[in-house]
């Protein structure tokens, strides 16, 4: 029997945890679905871990881990995964937007997470007493 | 030309067994509803009119009530799609892509050439219309492989296979 590679491996199991996460998604079970799109953003990044940026499907494999931990609720982790992958050389323009958009999205869900647009900053009143020598 | 949806593995060596056995299974439930196995799949694939026939193992009509009809219809074309594309193209699946990822599965020839494909379902209405949604959203994938969509019309076993080069899709982007 031919031995299958870590990467044929690892598509059966993104191919498993994808089609699990839809039909979980499908039957309303947010929870659980949440679970296996981190287990699909996980697996993405394992794959992203095997190809390089410059190989289409190492870029499919950046933009998967992103999209999944956004599918999963998991906005920092989408913010912070985005910007790495963006940094990476060889990444093809295409896909540098896509995931400049997904960070984007994600960042505008953390903002709404967080209550809104406005900084949290509230002005305190001090004085400065000068001494004199 | 057979198409035995409960032998999609041997067709799909990469798919896992469970996804296998689920979209023949749900296959069989759609075809179910108006047809027996052995039935006529009448398809257009890339232009060329081709013939084949569907099996399937029966199915108890008591599980088609357990499963919603709309599932049904998507997720049963998927089968039947991935069976005609590897009767008529010889594509095997590498891996299923995300909601996002603009495509349903990535596939490849025997030379390994990779096609992003998309497919489509539906019990009645246009199978031309259906194929037109399901390359729009196909033909903007960021990937620089070819594409190509499927649809299955399920109330009189028809299908449309069409395929997009990637320079093509890439000017329509």
């Amino acid at each position: 029997m031919q031995q299958r590679t870590p990467l044929a491996d690892l598509y059966a199991r993104v191919t498993d945890a994808i089609c699990r996460s839809e039909v979980l998604s499908a039957q309303g079970r947010a929870r659980d679905a949440a679970i296996a799109y981190l287990e699909v953003s996980h697996l993405e990044e394992q794959i992203a871990e095997l190809l390089p940026a410059d190989d289409p499907e190492g870029a499919l494999a950046r933009q998967g881990v992103v999209t999944a931990a956004l599918d999963a609720g998991d906005v920092t982790r989408a913010i912070e995964r985005a910007r790495f992958y963006a940094r990476a050389e060889g990444l093809s323009p295409a896909f540098r937007a896509e995931l400049d958009a997904l960070r984007r999205e994600a960042e505008e869900t953390l903002r709404e997470l967080q209550g809104g647009d406005e900084p949290k900053v509230l002005p305190v009143r001090f004085t400065i007493v000068l001494e004199a020598a | 030309m057979i198409i035995d949806l409960d032998r999609l593995k041997t067709r799909h060596p990469e798919l896992p067994d469970a996804i296998a056995s689920s979209l023949g299974f749900l296959a069989a439930l759609a075809l179910q509803r108006r047809h027996r196995p052995g039935v006529a799949l009448s398809a257009e694939v890339r232009g060329v009119a081709t013939s084949h026939t569907v099996t399937w193992r029966r199915v108890q009509k008591k599980a088609r009530e357990q499963v919603d009809w709309h599932r049904t219809t998507e997720d049963g074309a998927e089968a039947i799609a991935l069976g005609l594309a590897h009767e008529a193209c010889q594509w095997v699946v590498l891996r299923r892509l995300q909601r996002r990822q603009r495509g349903d599965w990535l596939v490849k020839d025997g030379s390994g050439r990779r096609v992003v494909f998309e497919i489509g379902g539906l019990d009645e209405g246009s199978l031309t219309a259906k194929l037109k949604g399901e390359l729009d959203q196909v033909v903007q994938s960021p990937l620089p492989y070819d594409r190509a969509a499927c649809v299955v019309r399920f109330a009189d076993v028809q299908g449309m296979l069409v395929e997009v080069a990637h320079a093509a899709a890439n000017a329509s982007r």
